[in-house]
């Protein structure tokens, strides 16, 4: 029986999955050795992609460099406005939500303006909300654009021309997304944050900067602040090598790209989301 | 090539093309004729040294590719290039120019000046100085052609690989190509005036029947080396039949 399975890379997923009866049991087991298969491919890409990252490190720096360049404007300074407005919302919704709490428990709610901010915007939604927009954004083109190269044999002319695809199309978008996640979050974070305190001040609130800033500063624990950089430079590196896994790796006909698009933005959150989980473990056990 | 089996590059456990035993000498013009789906452009990558073999052996310029380093290999493989037929699968969001450029800047590491020289060296011989800054998916597919060929000869190779290049196009654009195709042979300003090894694949031997030297055949899955062009006119394999070389010498 004949089975497509990706090649770039010399990377192959068996097909584990065929040797499971269709019954209750052998659908779970199906589901779970899918998703095992899934991470352990990507996991085996992830790796790939670094090698080759740190072993070429000093090879076409020009080329790859205005490659990453190319993906940091395309995937960060272009998404600066919708970053924006999101920000813009997500501050007003805070500031809305602490208003209808005043209602119940009167001029005490400003007091957890600056906890509210911590804990829900910088340590959980900034990062995600970033992450959610560089998939849509950016993942799901990456994924069409990879995807046609290789159904169209780019990658190959690309192999036949001495030009490594890892190198010069897989490296630079990790690199670009995970730079631009980072550099969004931080804005994100910082401008949802005033957008708030700009929201509360509008909708009635007598709090002043000074106690909203030391509101901020209080909740704000030393962890935060190293988590602030790693968690957002690695969901943003997630997209990328997730997108350019999917595109690269699984469609051989056009048809194809639609379900790997599909697949990509799945497996991106379900990653994206295991990973949260583990550093919000980590930031309570530390 | 010995005993050389291709594998299809995407379904695993499938092969396209079985039995390669095939000796290329310097200064050859071969054509490879098949009809359509039948590797010829698996074989062409093969050769040049993108990895698809499934079993064999390849040696690239008297040295097995298996006993060179990824540095080695990368350099006699640089010594071939491959020139493909359709859009020329040039990447579509670059320009004419960069994309010529790309192997040249990736490879060589030349700094801006020396690549420009050279660029616009390739560009003006091939005519396609006027479609140097549009991007490739927007120029016609006579240009994205002669693109694809720039792009291959910008390192200057020994060995050119010609995957179909007439296909599609007008008579005009062919007898274009096959002028510069017997030029690179003979020797040619875009290989600093040295004669190039040529190896055509085709779907029409009729085209090639006057210009290539040797001939070899792909069919159902096997490579058949058939030999030079008298070899070649008094071969009977059915497949020369079909693709219309007999048949086309009586007329």
């Amino acid at each position: 029986m004949e089975s497509d399975t990706p090649t770039i890379g010399g990377l192959r997923q068996p097909d584990a999955t065929a040797f499971f009866a269709p019954s209750r049991f052998g659908f779970l087991t199906r589901q779970f050795l899918t998703l095992s298969q899934g991470l352990y491919g990507l996991g085996r890409f992830a790796f790939l992609t670094v090698s080759v990252g740190i072993a070429k490190i000093f090879r076409a720096r020009n080329v790859v460099w205005s490659e990453i360049r190319r993906q940091v404007l395309n995937g960060g300074v272009r998404q600066i406005p919708i970053a924006t407005f999101m920000a813009l919302a997500l501050g007003f919704v805070v500031a809305g939500q602490l208003h209808v709490l005043k209602t119940v428990i009167g001029v005490k709610s400003q007091t957890y303006a600056g906890g509210a901010m911590v804990t829900v915007v910088i340590r959980e939604l900034g990062c995600m909300a970033i992450t959610l927009l560089a998939l849509a954004r950016n993942g799901a083109a990456m994924v069409i654009e990879l995807g046609a190269a290789r159904v169209k044999g780019e990658t190959m002319a690309l192999q036949a021309a001495g030009v490594d695809p890892i190198h010069y199309l897989v490296v630079p978008r990790v690199i670009g997304q995970s730079l631009s996640v980072f550099c969004l979050t931080f804005g994100f974070n910082a401008l949802a944050t005033a957008s708030a305190y700009l929201f509360m001040y509008a909708l009635g609130f007598t709090l002043p900067l000074g106690e909203y800033l030391d509101q901020l500063s209080t909740y704000l624990r030393p962890l935060d602040f190293l988590f602030l950089v790693i968690k957002p430079a690695l969901f943003g590196a997630v997209v990328g090598c997730v997108c350019c896994q999917q595109g690269l790796m699984r469609p051989t006909k056009l048809e194809h790209i639609a379900s790997a698009t599909t697949t990509a933005v799945v497996v991106t959150l379900v990653v994206c989301v295991l990973l949260n989980g583990l550093f919000v473990g980590l930031f309570y056990l530390i | 090539m010995r005993d050389v089996q291709i594998r299809h590059p995407d379904i695993v456990g499938t092969w396209r093309v079985n039995g390669v035993n095939w000796r290329i000498e310097p200064g050859d013009f071969w054509a490879v004729g098949g009809l359509h789906w039948s590797g010829k452009t698996n074989l062409l990558l093969t050769l040049a040294g993108v990895n698809l073999r499934a079993r064999g052996a390849l040696s690239l310029f008297g040295r097995e590719l298996e006993a060179l380093n990824a540095e080695e290999a990368l350099r006699e493989r640089l010594r071939i290039g491959l020139v493909f037929g359709g859009d020329g699968r040039l990447l579509p969001d670059l320009t004419v120019a960069e994309n010529v450029a790309l192997p040249l800047r990736y490879l060589r590491g030349v700094d801006d000046k020396a690549m420009e020289t050279r660029v616009r060296q390739v560009l003006d011989e091939l005519a396609l100085l006027d479609a140097a800054a549009e991007l490739a998916g927007a120029v016609d597919l006579a240009c994205r052609r002669r693109a694809a060929l720039a792009r291959a000869v910008i390192l200057e190779p020994e060995v050119l690989l010609f995957d179909q290049p007439l296909d599609g196009l007008d008579p005009r654009q062919r007898a274009w190509w096959r002028d510069l195709i017997d030029e690179l042979h003979a020797g040619h300003a875009l290989l600093d005036s040295r004669p190039a090894t040529i190896v055509v694949a085709t779907e029409d031997l009729r085209l090639w029947r006057d210009r290539a030297g040797q001939f070899a055949l792909l069919d159902e899955g096997r490579f058949h080396v058939v030999g030079d062009r008298e070899a070649m006119a008094n071969c009977d394999h059915p497949l020369v039949r079909e693709l219309h070389l007999h048949e086309s010498t009586k007329d």
